[in-house]
């Protein structure tokens, strides 16, 4: 493990020490020692357990019900007003529930009609209990409608099948759900866990569960084991919300888009269930934000700066986890996995269990630097979001093409993966940061028992009280401070769209290392996602010549298409193990080459697809491969071929693949190659110019390997290069590279001037996700937009 | 060798904490309160206009009130943080001078306080009491037709009596044995709420005739404009039998780290200034100073109950513990 690597272990592995292991080490071993004498009266815990478990189970069920379908059709969106969506949804999640359970509390107040027939009918109790349960499915649903806009995209393959079989609306719902069911499942577990570990919404409606009573043992002298089966049980529905969350992969379904449907249905929805309960109360706030500011203008300036904390420790967490989830050393991930589980595991703790260990934790070991400030309530927050910030470093990571980066580089240039999971990252803090602030502001279990002495409270004690004591100017108006960071986390997710990405890269990075984001004019597609003909999975390998483009893509497939995009035919290239050829060129007989990368071979096929010659093996001998990358041409019968994976050389053979010489070596030095994924050769002189993508540079060499130049930095600059792959001259004097790490185009001059960079980073006609091929073509420019499973011809490209 | 990453990282970690550190400073006084959070506030900053004191406070929630802050101060006790404990209650109070977490205060003002309403050792100082009251819509019950006696309140709502001044009622309640089995055995099953203000909404939303509750949450409610008045039973039919008097408790804790200004604090919560105030805040806190009560005289409260706290504490757990159990067997 490499110093980096070893930092980034520590930093991670030191944060949940701190903030969970070590006082839940202290936390028991304290609760070994007994409670502190004095009865402590607790009511029966079996009814407790299960009421709880009722609730959750319920809600998870009716959040479901609501969420799934409805995530289904945001799936069915066009980008825009998806991401739309997905701002409301996190802001309503953003948004605590106990505040939706208030405002709800509030639509029929003491003394108005609705509430003078409940009372008149008996029906109080009832009323208080369907309120509670409107309002935590209201504040719930968007969790199982995030994760199936997330799962599923459009109608999957089964559900169309269905349809074009003329199957009824119930049957198709029931293929839906058996196709959905992993997923269904991962959401009923968190909605339960969610809802289970909430105190203070069952506090206020007077509903006992685990959380309330749990606290109401804790404050009266006891400890967890007090209560040991609601410690039990509490615990238990946190262990296995972290299972749930860690071990059920739902299915991921391919997009096949059968129309762009309406959001207003949507919308609708969120505006009848959550929404406008909360826009009335935003309304009636009014002038009572002043007294509010006057009474509690420190409190809430203590908790702005607690939240702050909060989020930078989030961000934090996010990067380390990040790294280490992307660490080629297998114990490093192995690590990152188990501290993900333990976040998720603390984060659904009920409070109680969790005040009691920290405030024994910090106090008992004499760290009053902690107990007596602040601190152990930026802990205590932490502890809430920290799973978030973990699985969102997750999330980043799982970015395929950083992965692959990452086995070709390994985490010696840590700086570099983030620097290429950037756009990922940023999206993945300002969604953080937003729950992380909103979260702090608006926690009141915790805050309530581990609140330091200080000459301001958190604005959460103040909120509680007024609660209880039924202040209701002081509690709108403190929940309007809560709905409006809410309001700005979910605009920060709106502005991380897509089409706005760049500009939140200038805002947040003020650097003139930005990219260019204008879509090239007059794009046009190729293709699309799809395994049908004409189609394609991850595209990778192009070539072509005056009457073909060939594409060799991940699901194994030559397809072949006339250069206007006419598709002419497929062969299934019937290889067998998991990787796919990553190159391809045709000679000037017609001849396909196949660099036949995970087979360690070159593959000749003849224009009807039949194998004319195949040669090399695996190895690090002369002739031998471990995974070639591209094959090309010299003007006198050699065949170039590039590989990396250990060998990181270029080897050069006759056309009947007799080996000749090879040059290069691993290494980041002048003579050394790094993935060396592609080669041009040069009209006018013969040289090859080779993308040597792990060094982010072009490094041009004699026939015989002499190094001539090297062209390009690692950066995202014009005449900087990030993970350069596809490459090709078009022109004499000119040569076009296509950057996987920077998502666009950049055009050289064979003396290693930047003249212009095209595309940037997008889904739109025009933008690029991780491309990575380039080829010249009749009547336009190639490129194999891989990321976004298409190719696009650029016809005014070809310029020179 | 650390290196300068590390190295720099920590000293952020711990210039990041001293910002939120707590500074010593000669003038600054920490004080664990459970009475009402604003009341605190108008308090805590007449006396730092007045001495320049700062004080820094650990408040309570509604939910689990005194109990949760004594438990707290007893789990502090080898390292105590808290100066001062103002509380509003007093059993807690007695609980912690017996277990030996406050000490005496020496004030001479403390030491002229009547014997009545202290510590036999000074070591706490009670003040300012509320009432413990029925409350009731006087649009639904005629104040004639409201039971006279509090063992007659079996169906009153109640709040949680494991915490704040229920629990100190029922343990004053558990000193007259006969009359509190029979209160015991007219206790219908219902949930504890979660306060007396929990207990109080029952009465406004109608659905309790009559809540338990302290005076202090009828005259909020009546502010509010809600439809509420408050009785006052009385425990038994002699003189000395009436209403029951929950105290304001404050004390100096034990091994606090500036005594001088908690003594200091303690002479200005027994002060005539401060229970002028809190007898003209919202919850009307009757005071016991003559030259204050005679100010206030709505507020007065005829025969009030002669109660032995410290008996009553005696019995706490055993009268918790009793009701706890009616409640289950109940339920049952």
């Amino acid at each position: 493990m490499n110093p980096s690597s070893r930092i980034v272990s520590i930093v991670g592995i030191g944060m949940v020490f701190i903030v969970v292991v070590f006082p839940t080490v202290m936390a028991l071993y304290s609760f070994s020692g007994g409670a502190i004498e004095g009865a402590v009266h607790s009511v029966a815990s079996l009814p407790i357990v299960l009421r709880t478990i009722a609730w959750a189970v319920g809600i998870a069920i009716m959040a479901t019900v609501i969420g799934w379908p409805t995530g289904i059709r945001i799936a069915s969106l066009q980008a825009n007003s998806r991401f739309a969506i997905y701002a409301l949804l996190v802001v309503t999640l953003v948004i605590p529930a106990y505040a939706i359970f208030y405002v709800w509390w509030q639509v029929w107040p003491s003394g108005s009609a609705l509430h003078g027939f409940v009372v008149t009918n008996g029906l109080l109790g009832i009323a208080t209990k369907v309120c509670l349960a409107l309002a935590l499915t209201a504040w719930s649903w968007p969790i199982p409608a995030l994760l199936s806009a997330a799962y599923s995209r459009s109608d999957n393959s089964l559900s169309v099948l269905s349809k074009l079989d003329g199957s009824s609306r119930l049957n198709r719902w029931a293929v839906r759900v058996r196709s959905d069911s992993k997923g269904i499942l991962l959401a009923l577990f968190l909605v339960a866990a969610f809802i289970a570990a909430n105190t203070t919404c069952f506090d206020l409606a007077q509903v006992v569960t685990i959380g309330n009573e749990l606290r109401s043992v804790v404050a009266s002298g006891g400890s967890a084991l007090s209560s040991p089966m609601l410690s039990f049980v509490g615990v238990l529905i946190a262990v296995l919300a972290a299972f749930a969350t860690i071990r059920i992969v739902p299915s991921k379904h391919t997009v096949t888009r059968i129309q762009d449907s309406s959001p207003v249905p949507v919308i609708t929805l969120w505006l009848l269930v959550s929404g406008l309960p909360l826009i009335i109360a935003i309304a009636v706030t009014g002038g009572a934000l002043t007294e509010l500011w006057k009474l509690y203008n420190g409190d809430i300036w203590l908790s702005v700066a607690i939240a702050s904390t909060v989020a930078a420790f989030a961000v934090v967490l996010i990067l380390t986890s990040t790294l280490m989830h992307l660490s080629n050393n297998s114990t490093t991930r192995a690590t990152a996995s188990v501290l993900d589980f333990i976040w998720i595991v603390a984060a659904f703790l009920p409070s109680s269990i969790v005040s009691s260990a920290l405030a024994t934790a910090w106090h008992s070991t004499g760290f009053d630097f902690v107990y007596r400030t602040p601190a152990i309530l930026v802990i205590a927050h932490f502890i809430k979001v920290g799973f978030v910030a973990s699985l969102a470093g997750r999330w980043v990571a799982t970015c395929k093409n950083t992965r692959t980066l990452c086995a070709v580089d390994g985490l010696s240039s840590p700086w570099l993966l983030l620097l290429a999971s950037l756009r990922r990252i940023i999206i993945a803090s300002v969604l953080v940061v937003g729950i992380a602030f909103a979260v702090s502001l608006g926690e009141i279990a915790l805050t309530n028992q581990l609140s330091p002495p200080s000459t301001n409270q958190p604005i959460a004690v103040a909120l509680l009280n007024a609660m209880h004591y039924q202040r209701p100017q002081i509690v709108t108006s403190a929940l309007f401070v809560i709905i409006a960071v809410a309001c700005l986390c979910g605009f920060l997710v709106l502005a991380v769209n897509k089409k706005y990405a760049s500009v939140l890269i200038l805002a947040v990075f003020v650097s003139c290392t930005s990219q260019e984001q204008e879509p090239i004019a007059s794009a046009m597609l190729i293709g699309g996602v799809g395994q049908s003909d004409g189609r394609f999975t991850t595209p990778r390998a192009i070539a072509t010549n005056d009457e073909i483009i060939i594409v060799i893509d991940k699901s194994g497939r030559l397809q072949r298409f006339k250069h206007d995009g006419t598709f002419l035919s497929t062969w299934d290239l019937h290889l067998s193990g998991t990787g796919f050829p990553t190159g391809v060129s045709i000679d000037d007989s017609g001849l396909i080459w196949i660099a036949d990368t995970h087979q360690q071979r070159i593959l000749v096929l003849d224009q009807n697809g039949t194998e004319v010659n195949a040669f090399g093996e695996y190895g690090t001998g002369d002739g031998q491969f471990l995974y070639p990358t591209d094959v090309a041409f010299g003007d006198d019968g050699e065949v170039y071929v590039s590989e990396y994976g250990g060998n990181d050389r270029i080897s050069v053979f006759t056309r009947a693949g007799e080996f000749r010489y090879s040059f290069g070596h691993f290494g980041s030095g002048d003579e050394d190659f790094l993935r060396p994924q592609s080669i041009a050769i040069s009209p006018s002189t013969g040289n090859l110019f080779i993308s040597d993508a792990g060094n982010h540079r072009i490094v041009e060499r004699t026939k015989r390997g002499a190094v001539v130049q090297i062209i390009g930095t690692a950066g995202r600059g014009q005449g900087q290069l990030l993970y350069p792959y596809g490459i090709v001259f078009d022109s004499p004097t000119t040569f076009l590279v296509a950057e996987f790490g920077n998502n666009r185009l950049q055009r050289f001059t064979v003396d290693g001037e930047a003249l212009e960079t095209y595309g940037g980073a997008g889904d739109v006609v025009g933008l690029f996700k991780t491309p990575w091929a380039v080829e010249t073509g009749q009547g336009g420019i190639i490129v194999a937009d891989t990321g976004n499973n298409r190719l696009q011809r650029l016809p005014d490209m070809m310029v020179y | 060798m650390v290196s300068p990453k590390i190295a720099s990282s920590w000293v952020s970690c711990f210039v990041l904490v001293g910002c939120f550190g707590n500074v010593e400073n000669q003038k600054e006084l920490t004080v664990y309160v459970s009475a009402d959070e604003q009341i605190a506030r108008e308090v805590f900053a007449a006396f730092t206009k007045k001495t320049g004191t700062v004080i820094s406070w650990v408040g309570d929630t509604e939910a689990s009130k005194t109990t949760a802050l004594v438990q707290r101060l007893l789990r502090e006790r080898e390292r105590p943080v808290a100066d001062v404990f103002w509380s509003s209650e007093i059993l807690g109070t007695i609980r912690l001078a017996r277990e030996g977490v406050l000490v005496p205060c020496a004030s001479k003002f403390s030491q002229s306080w009547s014997l009545e309403h202290r510590d036999k050792d000074f070591q706490w100082f009670a003040f300012s009491p509320r009432a413990r009251v029925i409350a009731y819509d006087p649009r639904k019950t005629e104040k004639e037709s409201l039971p006279k006696t509090w063992w007659e309140y079996g169906d009153a709502a109640m709040a949680d009596p494991r915490f704040g001044t229920t629990r100190t009622h029922v343990s004053v309640m558990a000193l007259f044995p006969e009359q509190f089995t029979a209160f015991l055995e007219s206790i219908h099953s219902k949930p504890f709420l979660g306060g007396n203000a929990a207990t109080l909404q029952k009465v406004v939303d109608g659905t309790a005739m009559f809540a338990m509750t302290d005076s202090d949450d009828v005259h909020a409610a009546i502010a509010r404009g809600e439809s509420v008045a408050m009785y006052d039973p009385s425990h038994h039919g002699d003189i000395g039998g009436g209403t029951l008097f929950i105290p304001y408790t404050v004390a100096v804790v034990r091994g606090c780290t500036r005594p001088e200004i908690a003594e200091e604090f303690v002479d200005f919560m027994l002060s005539d200034e401060v229970a002028a105030l809190l007898a003209a805040s919202p919850s009307h806190n009757i005071p016991l100073q003559q030259s204050v009560a005679s100010q206030f005289p709505e507020l007065l409260v005829k025969d009030p109950l002669q109660i032995d706290f410290y008996a009553a504490a005696a019995l706490q757990e055993i009268a918790i513990k009793k009701l706890m159990e009616s409640q289950f067997n109940e339920s049952q």
